[in-house]
């Protein structure tokens, strides 16, 4: 099916044995990356490459260019950000990504590293410095504009940076004299504050918090120090040796994750990475070797994680009056934003392809968990599950009926024909129906008066409308005027039941349509359309699966016709657009942050 | 025809050359599998020398719209007139000398026979072996033992590279190293532990930086403690402690000084009265002397502490692009 289409990592992977597991080059190198969706992702970058990796598999999934690449860092969103020396920049890539999606101007600057702050999404970055002149640290606010500086007096070169979980930034780098110095840039304050540490550190390296503590990496001692830091004094209270790593002490970036220490170079050259535990150290267990280019220059000295992560949301989501709800099935999270500004303010974890999406009247959020088989159910701003439904089948979205409240899902199937389950109040067990007619269906909606619609295909493919009216029984075929060359979503859109077609044809080619439609005695009349045009490349590459009509209530409760559609157009990666509706046309607007590979939204309106 | 390197750094600043010096006290074997490999030819030897005999403290100094390199008492306080010359030459940059008092120049072979390193005996002695090299602008050679190093200012493409020679194996380079990061390749020294210092430009920045090949192998890796933010690199060399003294043609011209292992900011700074692409430290290490290719001067520094101490100019032309020193 077209909407389930994407993209598939080119990886080949060659194992090799041994102890510990190397993993070997594939038979393909110098591929450009293919996204990479779902789980989480190990980046490495080289002086002009960068390769991505699954992790904590090991298995290679891309690499692409890049320049002067230093250290990079990833956020809480799996956004990876990547230092470059000579660009003087850092550039900012959607996890399993490629392009670029945000640069950040850092220039007269040697960016060495970075960390994104946890409780913000503030961006630092350890500017190196000249032999001529000391370094610093820059802060981005929300990893955009222009940055804050901040030095340090006893601080020359800046190395590594770090944010604990409460936003507080720790630093490590050289002094005038080449010792090292240990620093803390409060939460809120202004200046750096020197710690001792009880025990000298050789050669400072990554700062990281581990999820208790800041740690620092001693690349001399090759391991990686616990400190619990008390106002100006720090405590190692804890070190993971790491055996056999044969740093070449010039600032190679250790990488924590989970149980895993990451280090680059591994204990027998510079074009390897190791695997470690974490805390226990030891011996590697697992080494990636091989890639990096293949060439004699390769540098191979940094690591990052984009990792799947936990759910977050801001303290603030919850009073944010509009949210907006995008499923991405590169990172298989959903990413939150302020409907309003675009500014991302959460993201919701643990799914396997979310799909679909659909809000009920007090803006509480289901979300359609594709390999996942459940629907699952966030209050507005809400960052746990309030609700996970099993489902028979591939739930591909849902719709609210506002009438009774009930929940409606369109299932496809592994084998055989898809169905729609309806659960009563949205709990319980829901009441299964399928029609051989609508063997495949696209994402239903309820009209006002409680008449569930979905779009279908035929098991051969012919395309129409299925509908089960309100208090009826059965799925039924429903004749209608409109001419569907692609199924998309159903949606009320405040004042007619909406039917879409993903790739209507034009004069300017395939764009994805919008029909306004009557319930009459004889089935859907179509009394509107909307057009949306102008995807990334051409005007007719806009594809949006099941465009979201954003009203003034949430859609069970709106009375009156929406004014936006807001939608991820699949044909252009990282793309969500925003068109004027029903007027449609060119879109008016860009989500600036948006994921990889959305394929579901919603707008929660709280109520 | 002008200075290649001069033509280039116009942009910076005027400048005419000159040449670092290493001498390493022991042999190393060469380059080993890291570097890419080259096919080696056999050389000719003629009267090189190769043993340690007493010799005079000489101070050669190249100039490239000059045929020959002249060396100077060392310490030539009276201005005197160069002791002997060594040619000839044709077009020479950097040179230096190995621990039997041997001379490298990189230089372009007369009659256009292409570009490399002449070599000369002790003390203005004859000719040697000469060493070949067929894709670049030679800029500035280094000796460590047997392995003969000669970085290119420019290769044409990027990156630019060090040429690897094998003393006893020919005239054709049998490795070459290089980095991603490496523009114009501008120096090359020896430390003590046989690592190779490489000065560039940074490809990206234009700056100047310098990288490491430990044991003179693959990879190269940057030293971020020498990343400068203005000027233009110039040649480097070590001291007898192996700190790294890196010059550096700026506004304010400078060497700054570098204590192992190379990664904290410089231990010091001396600066130049005149803007230099070499210095080369006196035998006895208490003096330092650059080449002054403004004025056409050698102007001599007491080392460390950098006092300026006196210049001599004696057969030495500014409008000949100075460029080369080292001492024997």
């Amino acid at each position: 099916m077209k909407s389930f289409a994407r993209l598939v990592a080119l990886a080949l992977l060659t194992g090799c044995a041994g102890a510990p597991p190397q993993l070997g080059p594939p038979m393909l190198l110098g591929q450009s990356v293919a996204p990479a969706k779902g789980g989480d992702l190990l980046y490495v970058t080289t002086p002009d490459e960068t390769w991505i990796f699954t992790f904590p598999k090991g298995k290679f999934v891309g690499n692409f260019g890049v320049t002067g690449a230093q250290n990079p860092c990833s956020d809480r969103n799996g956004n990876v950000f990547i230092p470059q020396y000579g660009p003087d920049d850092i550039v900012e890539i959607a996890h399993g990504g490629e392009a670029p999606i945000a640069t950040l101007d850092d220039t007269g600057e040697v960016p060495e590293s970075c960390s994104s702050d946890p409780t913000t999404g503030n961006l630092a970055v350890a500017n190196f410095g000249f032999a001529s002149a000391p370094g610093n640290v820059a802060i981005y606010q929300n990893a955009q504009g222009t940055p804050a500086l901040y030095s340090d007096s006893a601080i020359y070169y800046y190395w590594f940076c770090g944010y604990d979980d409460r936003g507080n930034l720790f630093v490590d780098g050289i002094n005038h004299s080449g010792s090292p110095v240990f620093a803390e840039l409060p939460r809120r304050g202004g200046t750096f504050r020197n710690i001792t540490l009880n025990e000298r550190i050789k050669k400072p390296g990554s700062v990281q918090w581990d999820g208790t503590y800041i740690t620092i990496t001693d690349e001399r001692a090759r391991a990686i120090d616990r400190v619990k830091v008390s106002g100006s004094r720090g405590t190692i209270v804890g070190t993971t040796m790491l055996d056999g790593w044969r740093t070449s002490r010039r600032g190679e970036q250790s990488w924590l994750q989970g149980g895993t220490a990451i280090v680059s170079p591994d204990a027998h050259n510079l074009r390897q990475i190791g695997f470690w535990p974490y805390p226990a150290g030891g011996n590697p267990t697992k080494i990636i070797t091989g890639y990096f280019g293949g060439t004699f220059y390769v540098d191979g000295e940094t690591v990052s994680v984009a990792s799947g992560g936990q759910s977050w949301m801001s303290p603030t989501a919850k009073a944010i009056r509009e949210l907006l709800y995008v499923s991405d099935w590169a990172t298989d999270k959903v990413f939150v934003y302020n409907y309003a500004t675009g500014s991302p303010v959460g993201t919701l974890a643990g799914f396997k392809e979310p799909f679909g999406q659909c809000v009920d009247k007090a803006g509480d959020v289901w979300i359609a968990d594709y390999e996942g088989l459940a629907v699952v159910e966030y209050a507005h701003g809400g960052s746990k599950p309030m609700k996970r439904l099993t489902t028979d089948g591939f739930p591909v979205g849902c719709s609210i009926d506002p009438a009774t409240g009930n929940l409606a899902v369109g299932n496809d199937a592994a084998s055989g024909a898809g169905d729609i389950e309806i659960w009563k109040n949205a709990s319980g067990s829901p009441a299964d129906y399928s029609n051989e007619a609508c063997y495949r269906l696209w994402q239903p909606g309820y009209d006002s008066a409680g008449n569930l619609y979905a779009e279908v295909e035929t098991k051969h493919f012919a395309r129409g409308v299925c509908e089960i009216p309100a208090g009826a029984t059965s799925l039924a075929t429903i004749s209608t005027d409109a001419t569907i060359d692609f199924p998309g979503g159903v949606m009320w859109d405040g004042k007619y039941i909406t039917l879409s077609d993903q790739q209507a044809l034009s004069t300017d080619g395939d764009i994805t349509a919008i029909y306004q439609a009557k319930r009459t005695g004889s089935g859907l009349r179509i009394v509107g359309s909307t057009d949306l045009y102008l995807g990334c490349e051409h005007n007719y590459d806009v594809d949006v699966v099941a465009p979201f009509i954003v009203g003034t209530k949430n859609t069970p409760a709106n009375n009156k016709q929406g004014t936006v559609v807001a939608g991820a157009n699949v044909w252009c990666p990282s793309t969500f657009e925003y068109w004027a509706y029903p007027a449609g046309g060119r879109f008016s607007s860009e989500l600036t942050a948006a994921p990889v590979e959305p394929y579901g939204q919603s707008v929660s309106i709280s109520e | 025809m002008g200075n290649p390197g001069l033509r280039i750094l116009a942009a910076v600043a005027a400048l005419a050359g000159c040449g670092g010096v290493t001498q390493p006290q022991a042999a190393i074997p060469i380059a080993g599998p890291d570097v890419m490999p080259h096919s080696p030819s056999l050389a000719i030897w003629m009267g090189f020398a190769r043993g340690t005999a007493a010799r005079p403290k000489l101070t050669y100094v190249s100039e490239f719209d000059a045929t020959t390199v002249s060396a100077y008492t060392s310490d030539n306080r009276k201005n005197e007139a160069p002791v002997c010359q060594s040619g000839s030459v044709h077009d020479p940059e950097g040179i230096a000398t190995d621990r039997f008092g041997n001379l490298y120049a990189a230089v372009g072979f007369s009659g256009f026979r292409g570009y490399g390193i002449a070599t000369f005996a002790p003390s203005c002695g004859k000719a040697g072996p000469t060493f070949n090299e067929d894709l670049g602008l030679p800029e500035d050679p280094a000796v460590d033992g047997r392995t003969l190093y000669l970085t290119n200012l420019d290769n044409g493409s990027l990156p630019v590279t060090v040429l690897v020679y094998n003393i006893d194996a020919g005239s054709q380079p049998v490795g070459e190293l290089t980095d991603p990061s490496a523009g114009e390749g501008l120096g090359v020294a020896v430390n003590s532990h046989h690592d190779l210092f490489w000065s560039t430009t940074n490809a990206l920045t234009g700056h100047g930086q310098v990288i490491e090949f430990r044991k003179g192998r693959l990879p190269g890796r940057v030293l971020k403690a020498t990343f400068m933010n203005s000027g233009f690199p110039g040649g480097v060399l070590f001291d007898k402690s192996d700190n790294l003294l890196f010059v550096v043609q700026a506004s304010a011209p400078a060497i700054y000084i570098f204590a192992p292992p190379y990664d904290a900011p410089p231990a010091s700074t001396i600066s130049l009265k005149a803007s230099a692409v070499y210095c080369t430290l006196s035998v006895d290490q208490r003096q330092i002397f650059c080449l002054d290719y403004s004025n056409g001067s050698v102007d001599a520094y007491a080392y460390p502490k950098g006092t300026y101490l006196y210049s001599y100019t004696s057969g030495i032309e500014s409008s000949e692009d100075p460029i080369g020193i080292a001492v024997q």
